[in-house]
This record gives C-alpha cells, structure tokens and sequence, in this order.
C-alpha cells in the first residue's frame, strides 16, 4: 500500500472518495435491494432506521436468496426462506463490521478481507452512517 | 482386531466416503450408499469378521447428532416465516403427518397383535412415519425446474415436518418414561416444558454472547458449546434433549435477529457429516435374522405411511379448500424418507425402554429408506408430472 493512503484517515479518504452508500429500509423486499446494489455498482447494503444501522447484507446472500431455484441443494433454512422470502430485516446480520472517521486506512482493510465486506460502512460518533469504504478503490489508488 | 472407537468409527466413515464416490459416479442415491457402507461392518459381515464391537459410544454420538440437527431445524425459520408459510402448507404438514401416523401405528398393531411390546414398537415406527426427505425433494424438483401451487406447497410441508417429526418423538419419549396416567403426564409435562425453558435460556444466552463476539471463526465453537451444554443439562433435569436443541435454535436465532448466517451456517456445513454417521451406523446394526424375521413389517410399514400420507393430506387439502392438484397429488409427492428417520431410529437402540425392540426399529426403517431412495423420488416426479408442473421436454432431457 503506497505512503499515502498509509497516512490517510478514513474521513479523509471519504472526503478524497465520496461514495453514494446503499440504504435501505428493514420491510424492503430483495429484489429492490439487489437493483440499488446494482444500480450504485456496489456490494454491500446497510438496512436503516432512525439513522441507525440495524444491519449489513451482502450482495452474494441476496443473491442466493432470490435465486434459490438455481441451487440444487436447500438446507432447511433455505427452504423456509424459499418459501416465505425474507425481507431486508430478517436476512440481515446485525453484527456487521465497521469503521470510524479517525481511524487510519491501512488498519480497516484486514477488517474489510475477514468479514468478506467490499463496501465498509464509517459511522460518525453519534453511530450515524455518514459513508463506505470500497475495497476496490482503496486496492486501485494503492497499486497506482 | 483390536476394538476401539476411532477405529470402528473411521472404518465406517472412510467406507461411507468411497462409496459415496460410487455413488456420484453412478448417479446412485448417496444415502443408500452409505448404509451399505455401514452394512458392509455389521455383524454379519466384516464386523462379525474382525470383530468390531459398536459400544456405547454410538448411542452418545447419535444423541449429539441428533441434536445438532434439532438445532438446525429449530434455527431455520423465524415466527414471522412460519405465518407466512400459509394455512395450505400447515394444513396438509398436520394431514400427512397424522395420516401416516394414524394409518401405521394401527396397521402395525393389528400385525403384531398378540406380541410383547405391540404398542410400543406402533408407536415408535408411527412417530417416524412422520419425517420426510427434503434433500431428495428438493433434487427432484431442481432436475426438473418443477414449479407451481405444488412445488411451493411441498417445499414447505418437506422443510416442516421434520419439526413436526422431532417435536413427536419428543412427545413419545416422554411418555414411554411414566409409570401411570398422571406421571406420564406430569413426566411428559417436566419433559417438553423444560425442554422449551432451558432452550430458550439457552438460545438467548449464545445470542447475547455472540453479539460480544468480533472474530466469526468463534460462531461455531460458541454453537457446538451451547448444545452440548444443553444436551447435558437436559439429560440431568430430564428433559427431552431434542426440544432443547430445537428450543435453542429457535430462539437464539430469534434474539440474534438475523438471517441466520453466522449461528447457523457454521453447523450447517457439519450436517453431511451428521448424515454420513447415521447411515453408516444404521448400516452398522442391521441384523439379517432381525431383517428376514420382520420383512413383512418393512413391507406394511412402507406401504401404510405412503397411503396415510395420501389420505392424510387429501382430507387436510379438503378442508383447506387447497388447490385441486395439491390434494390430489400432494400425499404421493411427500413419500421419501432419509435422515432425520433414521437417526431418531438409531437413538431408540440404546434407550431403555427400548432395550428389547429398538434393533427391529432400526432395521425396519432401514430398509424402508432404501426402498423410498430408489421408489421415492419416482413417485415425487410422477405427482409433479401430474400436476403439470414439469413439462415432458424437461423429462425427456
């Protein structure tokens, strides 16, 4: 990882690297949550309320939520949420990983690799969402 | 040979393996593959030969498998799933289970008439009638990209009657322990109402304890700690160790509020493991003079649950007002049985109260499972093609 992005603290990255974070409601249905995923080019949701994280949800669980017909095996588990398909709330892990603003940036990337999180969430101090930090962006600038 | 558990149980699960791989070769159904496995190391075989002794060992390996499985069924679905599900899915779950209940356990009294343990062993193999097989449902409606009102409608009755399978063995166990009416009922009451408190304890306990925990590679010992804690609690206080489970799964996942991903999927991944050590045990015990003498019982067995599940979920579709195609075929769709069958059969070999006929149990039902591995998952197929839900293009694929 280059000097820079070494000494760089995450507020000051998110400042250098405003990115759009995906929001979403605890009753959203998947399907919708998969299109702003998609539709913001990112990996990770974080479902909101009372501008409080609840919870994250990744891309490749809803994914294998929504197509559940492709997989040749379910688990029970699986088959109940084939049947009555969960919502934002009821998929989402509430223990999710992330970041403050003063922390440095070369500290929350082993955070990002163990718990499989592209898109890491920056709370403020009064635990609100205030941005995400890509995996890929800090991989790009780091190899430029 | 000398005798020692890892290696009988490393025999029956390195032959369980290789055989298994035969069975991928030869697109055979895995499971038959494993008992076959274990059968090769029964007694009448190799067992008999090296002498390889299945101690008590098994039985407290069963139990703890057992378990895990109960907790996994427990933790798979949230109360606001299960409204969801829909009175169609709980309505025919009740019909196929009674039904197969009700029309075994007096076909194989009125077989038995006249010998000890009658009702007992009725009971026992009625209460087993009760489970499915999902994973071979769920490969039959994936090989044939089945859907409709009875794809969806035997998804859920599958995924809910292993539940409701457990909860009665539960149910049967607790009652086999009193000596007259009201112990059995004050015993059967102590059993299932512990049972529940000391899950749910349980479950909310690993559920605060994992929201301390950072690191995910922890979820799983912290998971196995928790049934197996509850296991031995619940062996002290008798209470029924299943409902434990299922009561701790249930509620851990409902405390933990989520999806289920990280208390869960860890023990998931440990349930072809679970199957394996069923099968090769059950393989294990099976006993040719106890097999020849009760072939005709497997014969009445397979055949009552099948037509109890036919007649069970017609008249439940009836009074649901079920779509036509549920009624008609649902019965003939739910006829696998595997897993959970077997182990909860396996269990009852090192019961007490089971002392004398738990071995018939076991060999009853598994030869029957053989029998549904290869005819169930044709007649699954049959009724799907029946009610239109696969077309003849994907068959003839």
């Amino acid at each position: 990882m280059s000097e820079r992005i070494i000494e760089q603290s995450v507020g000051e990255w998110l400042q250098e690297h405003p990115t759009e974070m995906v929001l979403v409601a605890p009753d959203m249905p998947l399907l919708e949550i998969v299109r702003a995923l998609l539709n913001k080019d990112a990996r990770d949701a974080y479902v909101v309320e009372n501008e409080r994280v609840l919870g994250h949800l990744g891309f490749n669980n809803l994914v294998n939520h929504l197509f559940t017909q492709e997989r040749p095996v379910h688990s029970h588990r699986q088959l109940f949420a084939r049947v009555a398909l969960p919502n934002a709330a009821e998929l989402m892990d509430p223990h999710f990983a992330y970041c403050r603003e003063d922390e440095r940036i070369n500290r929350i990337l082993h955070r990002q690799l163990q718990c499989d999180v592209s898109d890491l969430v920056v709370l403020a101090s009064d635990n609100t969402p205030i941005g995400v930090i890509k995996l890929t962006e800090v991989v790009r600038e780091s190899l430029q | 040979m000398t005798e020692t558990l890892f290696l009988s149980l490393g025999l029956l699960l390195v032959t369980g393996l290789l055989f298994s791989l035969v069975a991928a070769r030869f697109r055979l159904p895995r499971i038959a593959l494993y008992a076959l496995a274990g059968l090769l190391w029964s007694q009448d075989l190799l067992g008999g030969v090296f002498n390889l002794q299945l101690g008590n060992w098994s039985a407290a390996l069963t139990d703890t498998a057992l378990a895990l499985i109960a907790y996994l069924i427990g933790g798979s679905v949230t109360a606001r799933q299960l409204k969801r599900l829909g009175s169609t899915i709980v309505f025919c779950t009740a019909g196929e289970v009674l039904g197969a209940a009700l029309l075994v356990f007096v076909a194989v009294l009125l077989f038995l008439q006249g010998l000890p343990e009658v009702i007992l062993v009725s009971a026992a193999l009625a209460v087993l009638a009760a489970s499915t097989a999902p994973a071979a449902t769920v490969a039959v409606i994936h090989e044939y990209q089945s859907h409709g009102p009875l794809t969806t409608t035997l998804l859920g009755v599958v995924a809910l009657d292993d539940a409701v399978g457990i909860i009665l063995f539960s149910l049967l166990l607790a009652v086999t322990t009193g000596d007259s009416m009201s112990s059995v009922i004050s015993m059967a009451g102590i059993e299932i109402g512990g049972a529940l408190m000391l899950g749910a304890v349980l479950g909310w306990s690993l559920a605060f304890f994992g929201h301390l925990v950072k690191n995910p590679l922890f979820f799983l010992p912290m998971v196995l700690s928790a049934i197996l804690l509850g296991q031995g609690l619940a062996e002290i206080w008798h209470c029924s160790p299943l409902l434990t489970a299922m009561s701790l799964g249930f509620v851990a996942r409902a405390t933990f509020k989520s999806g289920g991903e990280r208390l869960l999927a860890p023990v998931e991944y440990l349930e072809e493991l679970v199957f394996l050590v069923f099968f090769t045990l059950a393989g294990a015990h099976f006993d040719l003079s106890v097999m020849l003498g009760g072939i005709e019982l497997v014969l009445i067995y397979v055949l009552a649950r099948v037509l109890g599940k036919m007649a069970g979920t017609n008249v439940a579709a009836r009074v649901i007002h079920a779509p036509d195609n549920v009624r008609r075929y649902l019965g003939l769709a739910v006829v696998p049985q595997a897993g959970i069958a077997i182990g909860l059969a396996l269990s009852l070999v090192n019961h007490p109260v089971f002392a004398d006929s738990g071995l018939l149990i076991v060999n009853v039902i598994l030869a029957s499972t053989v029998i549904y591995e290869l005819l169930g998952p044709l007649a699954t197929r049959y009724a799907l093609q029946q009610a239109g839900e696969i077309s003849r293009s994907q068959i003839d694929e």
